[in-house]
């Protein structure tokens, strides 16, 4: 219900209610798109683009359940847009489509983060967009597997498979930290 | 699992490095760009038909085009040489007369002249707004607008045609005769003569252009009275972006009597002037009941995201006790005919208003009819009844006054509908056969009411 009213008063050009949705949602927005671009700056820039089509919709009154999934829902579809507008432009044969255009960076120039971390997101640049899309969803952006699906436009058994996969693939990829791992340290 | 566990933990725990001076410089954006929009939003009107249609070519090209037919008419005469110019405008000047106007829309427009000064054009039916009628005086620009399906009238101060540079043409038509010789003499190409099913004509063209279009003109008029029998108009724009409109006139009648009330430019009693009215005039005769005062309890309470407790003062409310709102919600005080007459920024605020209200007020009854279901599961049948009878009254309270604003009627039927169906199936399970009836009478009231809404918007759009 919270969200609901922020919209409302955000509708009426409340800056608080602005300020407010920012706050509780924009960093993890972030990270999602960082996850899925493999880039701060683009995925602060996918981020910041959302808002803005946030504040001049006409229809925010429309936005009535979910806030969240809504503003995941624009990041997600930006992406893609973004996405098929670099395939659009720079036509490439089969033959030469890596699993992601930012895969080739080195771990420094991957995301603005610790280093521990500059192997995940490596790896998970490696990963199919669609097993990319459902992992960082479910567990970054904390969304059920049927909400991916309805995303994704697809079953949610598809859905799960693709997770699946995704994991199994990170796993394989982060093999020597996996194995160094110990629960107890977490 | 155990490694599918630890990338899971990464993932979740996995922190990137945001910069705060770019985090602070997007919001500052953000704040930004929500003060340009509500400044935009403040002066921004909401678009409504009446002024889509007063600024549309149709108006400004029909105004402009039928004032020049009755220049063009003069034309005619004076090239023809077979009767007296000023005989020929004073004619005009004391008879009225009709005829088709083809080109603008789909369909023929009807037009009847009145003394030279006033104009009456009848639409054929528009998409949303259904069979229209402008009527526009000459001598000062007014033009009165009338939406017969929904009795709405707009009224436009400043001329239609201002914006087509056609003033000097207009004021062609209060100056003496004499002035009007002087200025037209000589202007119009001879064309000839040809034969229009069966009528001999004699045909002249004229062109002109102020800063804005380049007029086209061809008359064709009677070879023995020179009455005209065709009018044909090419008009182009400077600015390629305007296509160019060719229109036609014919079937002239210029020997008709006219109903002069056809031409005031009086509101008619039936009809409500639209974007006139001040919401803070708006007077409302009622004051808030106590049980009214409830409903908006219920509604601040929603809003504060207080679900529960706004749900427990709905079923507080006794509802055969009156209730009454004052001016404020919106959502029960204004009726459609307000609505309309409120001035478009006005308009707007009670739209918002009101769209916030009935989305709280939709959440509520489906929250109270699920409750109602879940009671109905744990067999408290006493308890269900109370919460879809809520629900139920909730939805009477919207859609009982028929004057109210339009959706949020619907709104009201649609929670009636989903509170009467619960109702059919509690009362079935507790085999009160009369109960069941009742709640069956209260479902078809509902659906034929919907129906009835549906059938008057689906008249108005056709």
């Amino acid at each position: 219900m919270e969200d609901k009213l922020l919209i409302w008063k955000l509708n009426r050009g409340n800056k608080d209610a602005l300020c407010r949705i920012y706050e509780k949602y924009r960093d993890n927005l972030v990270r999602i798109a960082a996850g899925l671009v493999n880039d701060v700056s683009i995925a602060e820039d996918i981020v910041q683009e959302v808002f803005l089509t946030l504040i001049r919709s006409s229809n925010k009154h429309e936005i009535r359940k979910n806030l969240k999934g809504y503003l995941t829902s624009c990041v997600i579809n930006k992406i893609r847009n973004l996405n098929r507008k670099k395939f659009t432009q720079n036509p490439v044969s089969l033959d030469d489509i890596e699993p992601s255009t930012s895969a080739s960076k080195t771990p420094d120039e991957c995301v603005g983060c610790d280093e521990e971390y500059r192997n995940l997101y490596s790896a998970i640049a490696q990963l199919p967009h669609e097993q990319k899309e459902t992992v960082i969803l479910h567990i970054q952006g904390k969304m059920k597997f049927r909400e991916i699906a309805q995303l994704q436009g697809t079953s949610i058994k598809t859905t799960l498979s693709r997770y699946n996969y995704g994991l199994n693939k990170l796993r394989s990829l982060l093999n020597s930290e996996v194995e160094k791992w110990d629960p107890q340290n977490i | 699992m155990g490694s599918a566990e630890y990338i899971k933990r990464l993932i979740e725990n996995a922190k990137i490095k945001i910069n705060p001076e770019v985090r602070k410089a997007a919001l500052s954006e953000l704040i930004n760009e929500l003060e340009q929009t509500k400044n935009a939003d403040s002066v921004k009107l909401k678009p409504n038909i009446g002024r889509t249609i007063m600024n549309s070519k149709i108006l400004k090209l029909a105004a402009a085009t039928v004032i020049i037919i009755a220049i063009l008419i003069g034309i005619n005469q004076l090239s023809n040489g077979n009767a007296a110019f000023a005989d020929v405008i004073e004619y005009f000047q004391k008879h009225s007369y009709t005829f088709d106007l083809e080109g603008l829309t789909m369909k023929p427009i009807h037009a009847m002249v009145w003394e030279m000064g006033r104009i009456r054009i009848d639409y054929p039916p528009a998409v949303e707004v259904g069979d229209y009628s402008s009527i526009t005086d000459f001598n000062n620009g007014q033009t009165l607008l009338l939406f017969h399906q929904d009795k709405t009238a707009v009224m436009k101060k400043e001329p239609a045609y201002k914006s087509l540079g056609t003033e000097e043409i207009i004021s062609l038509c209060t100056r003496p005769i004499a002035e009007l010789w002087n200025v037209l003499d000589g202007a119009e190409e001879y064309l000839g003569e040809k034969v229009i099913e069966d009528q001999r004509v004699s045909g002249f063209r004229i062109s002109k252009e102020n800063q804005n279009f380049e007029y086209d003109i061809t008359v064709w008029a009677d070879f023995k009275s020179g009455l005209p029998v065709m009018v044909e108009t090419i008009t182009k724009s400077f600015d390629k972006s305007y296509p160019t409109i060719t229109t036609t006139m014919e079937n002239f009648n210029l020997d008709v009597k006219i109903d002069e009330n056809l031409f005031s430019l009086d509101l008619p009693p039936e009809y409500t002037l639209a974007y006139q009215e001040d919401l803070e005039n708006l007077e409302v005769d009622t004051k808030l009941s106590v049980e009214a005062g409830k409903i908006v309890q219920m509604l601040d309470l929603a809003l504060e995201d207080r679900k529960e407790e706004a749900i427990e003062v709905l079923l507080e409310i006794d509802w055969l006790k009156p209730i009454e709102f004052g001016k404020e919600p919106y959502i029960f005080s204004i009726s459609e005919k307000e609505y309309k007459a409120l001035k478009a920024e006005d308009q707007k605020r009670v739209d918002e208003e009101v769209s916030a209200d009935q989305t709280i007020i939709r959440e509520i009854s489906e929250d109270v009819l699920n409750l109602g279901q879940k009671a109905v599961d744990d067999q408290q049948y006493e308890k269900a009844e109370k919460y879809f009878n809520a629900g139920l009254q909730l939805g009477k309270l919207l859609e009982q006054n028929p004057n109210t604003m339009v959706i949020p009627r619907l709104v009201g039927l649609a929670i009636e509908r989903n509170a009467s169906k619960e109702m059919i199936q509690l009362y079935t399970i507790i085999n009160d056969n009369e109960k069941v009836r009742e709640a069956q009478n209260q479902l078809s009231k509902a659906e034929a009411e919907v129906d009835k809404i549906r059938e008057e918007a689906k008249q108005i759009n056709q």
